[in-house]
C-alpha cells in the first residue's frame, strides 16, 4: 500500500514548513517512530518521525523546499518494490492552507491598514522594507516574515548571509564606534588551560572558552559596558554575552547566559552545547530586550593577529580576539619570549567612554592572570 | 476505606493495564497527527502515567477530578470511555463533549471528570468549588485537582488553596511536577525547593513523592483522600515526574539536556512497574502480551468508532450549551 508522508501542521501561526534535511533516502527501510526529516518553521526546527513502517520510495519536497502543512512531502510503501502513484501535486506554498484564505479582501478605496506579524515588522525595519508594498499571504492578508523576505530586493539566497548584511549595515551607520586595543599576556592562562586539559581530556577548554569567561568577569567589573544604547541607563545584573559564531554560510549570534556564574565544568558543557546548537541552526533569537550587551568575536583560529569588529544592534560593545602568538616581551628589563594576544574592543561612544573601555581591557588581563 | 498498605493483585494489574492504555493511546494519537488524520493541537503525557493512574485509582465512584491542557491520561485513568475520548479528538458528535471540547477539554461528568480546563491554574478554584458543594450538600465525595508546577505560580493557586484550607474542603491538590512549564525550567521561576513547601503557607499538609512509582502515588493519594473525606481538609501532593515528549506537537523540547531526558526515560513508570510485577510473579510475558494486544484492539476499535461517527451539524452549536 502507498502512504503519503505529510508536512505536519506545526502550530497555530504557521501553515507551512521548510524541509531542512532528509534523514532517509529513497530505497531506505523506515521504522515507525524513526526520524525521517527535519522541518524549519519561523518558530522552531523539528524532527518529524515516521508514523508507520515501510520503504521510502520518493521524496516530493527536497531539502530547502517549502511545503504547506498537510501536503505530501514523500511517499512510503509497505513493500519495497510495489508500484505506487504520486498524490495530486501540492498547491504552491504562497497559498496558505488557512481557514481565512478565502476571506474577502478589505475595501480598496480606503487606505489599506497594514496588518503584519511582529516578526515581519521587525525584519522589515532591519531591511528598510516599506510594508505597504508587501502582499500578505497569512490569515486575512497578514504580512508574514516570509512575505517580507520574498519582497526584499537584492537578498542573497542564504538567510544567514542576508541577515548579516542587514545587521552590519545598520550598525555601522547608526552606532558611533570607537576602538581600543590591548596586547594581553596569556602565558598564565595558557598554562592553566594546559593543566585543565590534561586533567579533563573529555571536557577540554579552548582558548576562546577562556577568553569568553574572562570577558564576562571583566564585564561584571565594568558595568557601564552592559548599559543599554537607547537612552535608558539601566545597568544589568548579569554578564550575559553574545558570541559571534561562524557557521557554514555566514554568522550566527549566540546568546551565552552569564559565563561568570558557572563553575568551569558547567560552563564548558554549556558552551559545547550552545556551539553545537548554533551549527545546527537551532538558535534563532537575534535581539530581544534582554539580549546581551557585550558581543565577542574571535578570528584567532585563522591566525588573524588583530581586527576591529562591528557592534551588533542592541549591544554596547564587541570584543575582537586575535590569535595567540609568541612575541618578544620585556620582563624585569629582560627580553623574553612571551605569549601575547591582541584584544580590540569596539564600543558605542554614546554609552561607553574611553576610560570604561580601557578599564575593561585591563580587567581582562587581570582575570586571565587569575584563573 | 482501602487499606493503603495492602494492594490487591487485581488492583496492581488493573493499574498496570491502565497505564499501558494511557501510553498506547498517546502514541496512537501522535502517529495519527503525523499521518494527518487527526486535526487540532495536542499536549501529550507519555511518562506521566503513574501519577494519573495512581491518583485516580484511589478515588471512589462519585468523586470528581479536574484536569489541564494535558488531559488524555487523566481521562483514561478516571475511566472516561476511550471511544468517546477518541471521538472527541476527531471532533465527532459521539465525542465525550459532543465535539465542543477537543483535546484540551476532554471530560465526562458521568465518569467523574469535569471537562478539562486548559487555562493554567484554572482548575484549582473550580475543584475547590466542587469540594465546597460536596461539603455544603453533605455528600461523601471529594475532588482531586490536577495541575502542573507552573500553575503553582498563578494567583488562583494561592486563592484556591487558601480558601480550601480555611474551610477544610474535601479536595486533594495534585501537582504533577514535570520540571518544565512549557519550556521554562522550574528552578528559574520558583525560589523554594519543593512545591509541597508551599502547603505550609496555607496550613495544610504537603508531601513530595516519586510520581513515577504508581504504588507510592496510590498509597499517598489514598491517605490524602481519606483525610479529605473525613472532613480534615485538603492536602497538597507534589508528584515528581517527566513528560517524554515536548510541551506540544510543535515543541521538540530542545531546552532539555539530552542526558536529563535519558535519565528520566530510565525511570519510565511503566517499565519500572513491569519489573516490580514480574518480580512479584504477577506479570508473565504471556500476560504482558495479552494486555498489549487487548489495548491495541481497544484502540483500533476506538479509532474506527471515531472515524465512523458523524460530524456535528451547524445546528448542534446550540445543543448542550444552555442549562435547561
Amino acid at each position: 500500500m502507498t502512504h503519503s508522508v505529510i508536512m505536519p501542521d506545526l502550530g497555530q501561526t504557521v501553515s507551512e514548513g521548510k524541509v531542512l534535511r532528509w534523514l532517509k533516502k529513497p530505497g531506505d527501510t523506515v521504522k515507525k517512530g524513526e526520524p525521517l526529516f527535519e522541518v524549519e518553521t519561523d518558530k522552531v526546527t523539528v524532527e518529524v518521525e515516521a508514523y508507520r513502517d515501510g520503504t521510502l520510495r520518493e521524496i516530493l519536497a527536497g531539502e530547502g523546499q517549502v511545503a504547506s502543512a498537510m501536503t505530501a512531502v514523500a511517499i512510503l510503501t509497505d513493500d519495497a518494490r510495489e508500484p505506487y502513484e504520486r498524490p495530486a501535486p501540492a498547491p504552491p506554498s504562497a497559498v496558505p492552507a488557512s481557514p481565512f484564505a478565502n476571506a474577502p479582501p478589505a475595501a480598496s478605496s480606503a487606505p489599506r491598514e497594514i496588518v503584519a506579524s511582529p516578526a515581519a515588522r521587525s525584519l522589515a525595519r532591519e531591511l528598510g522594507v516599506q510594508l505597504d508594498g508587501v502582499t500578505g499571504t497569512g490569515p486575512q492578508g497578514l504580512i508574514t516574515r516570509r512575505d517580507v523576505e520574498r519582497f526584499a530586493p537584492a537578498r542573497s539566497d542564504s538567510p544567514v548571509l542576508s541577515e548579516m548584511a542587514a545587521i552590519t549595515a545598520k550598525s555601522k551607520q547608526t552606532i558611533p564606534h570607537f576602538y581600543a586595543t590591548l596586547d594581553v599576556d596569556v602565558a598564565a592562562s595558557e598554562k592553566w588551560r594546559e593543566n585543565w586539559n590534561a586533567a579533563h581530556p573529555a571536557l577540554p577548554a579552548t582558548a576562546n572558552d577562556v577568553f569568553v569567561r574572562a570577558a564576562a568577569r571583566a564585564l561584571r567589573d565594568v558595568p557601564a559596558l552592559g548599559a543599554s544604547a537607547h537612552g535608558e541607563t539601566e545597568l544589568r545584573s548579569t554578564a550575559d554575552v553574545l558570541l559571534i559564531v561562524a557557521v557554514e554560510r555566514g554568522l550566527r549570534l549566540v546568546p551565552v547566559p552569564d559565563p561568570s556564574q558557572h563553575g568551569w565544568e558547567e560552563y564548558l558543557r554549556m558552551m559545547k552545547s550552545l556551539l553545537q546548537r548554533a551549527k545546527e541552526g537551532r538558535i534563532r533569537e537575534l535581539s530581544s530586550p534582554s539580549a546581551p550587551r557585550l558581543a565577542i568575536s574571535n578570528l584567532g583560529a585563522f591566525g588573524v593577529k588583530q581586527f576591529t569588529a562591528i557592534i551588533p544592534p542592541a549591544c554596547a560593545a564587541i570584543l575582537a580576539i586575535g590569535a595567540i602568538r609568541e612575541a618578544a616581551v620585556v620582563r624585569n628589563k629582560q627580553v623574553a619570549v612571551g605569549e601575547i594576544c591582541s584584544l580590540t574592543l569596539s564600543a558605542d561612544h554614546r554609552i561607553v567612554d574611553g576610560i570604561a573601555a580601557a578599564k575593561f581591557l585591563e580587567r581582562m588581563q587581570a582575570h586571565l592572570d587569575s584563573l | 476505606m482501602t487499606e493503603p498498605h495492602h494492594l490487591s493483585n487485581d488492583l496492581k494489574l488493573a493499574m498496570y493495564r491502565r497505564m499501558v492504555l494511557c501510553r498506547r493511546f498517546e502514541e496512537r494519537v501522535y502517529y495519527m497527527f503525523l499521518q494527518g488524520t487527526l486535526p487540532g493541537t495536542i499536549h501529550q503525557s507519555q511518562g506521566q502515567e503513574a501519577s494519573a493512574v495512581g491518583v485516580c485509582s484511589a478515588l471512589q465512584e462519585k468523586d470528581v477530578i479536574t484536569s489541564t491542557h494535558r488531559p488524555h491520561s487523566h481521562a483514561i485513568a478516571r475511566g472516561v470511555p476511550v471511544n468517546s475520548l477518541m471521538a472527541e479528538l476527531f471532533a465527532k458528535k459521539t465525542g465525550c463533549c459532543r465535539a465542543k471540547g477537543g483535546s484540551m477539554h476532554v471530560g465526562d461528568p458521568e465518569a467523574g471528570m469535569l471537562p478539562a480546563i486548559a487555562i493554567v491554574g484554572g482548575g484549582i478554584p473550580i475543584a475547590a468549588g466542587c469540594a465546597l458543594a460536596f461539603q455544603y450538600l453533605k455528600r461523601p465525595r471529594i475532588a482531586a485537582c490536577f495541575f502542573g508546577e507552573g500553575a503553582t505560580n498563578i494567583g488562583t493557586f494561592h486563592e484556591g488553596l487558601n480558601m480550601a484550607a480555611i474551610w477544610n474542603l474535601p479536595v486533594v491538590f495534585v501537582c504533577e511536577n514535570n520540571k518544565y512549564a512549557a519550556s521554562t525550567a522550574v528552578e528559574k521561576v520558583m525560589k523554594v525547593a519543593r512545591v509541597s513547601d508551599r502547603a505550609a503557607a496555607y496550613g495544610m499538609p504537603g508531601e513530595t513523592i516519586d510520581g513515577n512509582d504508581v504504588e507510592q502515588v496510590y498509597k499517598t493519594m489514598a491517605r490524602a483522600s481519606a483525610r479529605a473525606r473525613a472532613g480534615q481538609g485538603p492536602t497538597l501532593l507534589e508528584l515528581e515526574t517527566y513528560r517524554f515528549p515536548g510541551h506540544s506537537r510543535s515543541d521538540p523540547g530542545h531546552y532539555r539536556p539530552a542526558e536529563e531526558v535519558t535519565a528520566w526515560k530510565q525511570k519510565d513508570p511503566i517499565v519500572r512497574y513491569e519489573v516490580t510485577l514480574e518480580a512479584q510473579g504477577l506479570l508473565s510475558p504471556k500476560t504482558k502480551a495479552e494486555i498489549e494486544s487487548a489495548v491495541e484492539r481497544q484502540l483500533d476499535e476506538a479509532v474506527a468508532f471515531a472515524e465512523q461517527s458523524p460530524s456535528p451539524l451547524p445546528e448542534d452549536c446550540l445543543t448542550d450549551v444552555f442549562a435547561e
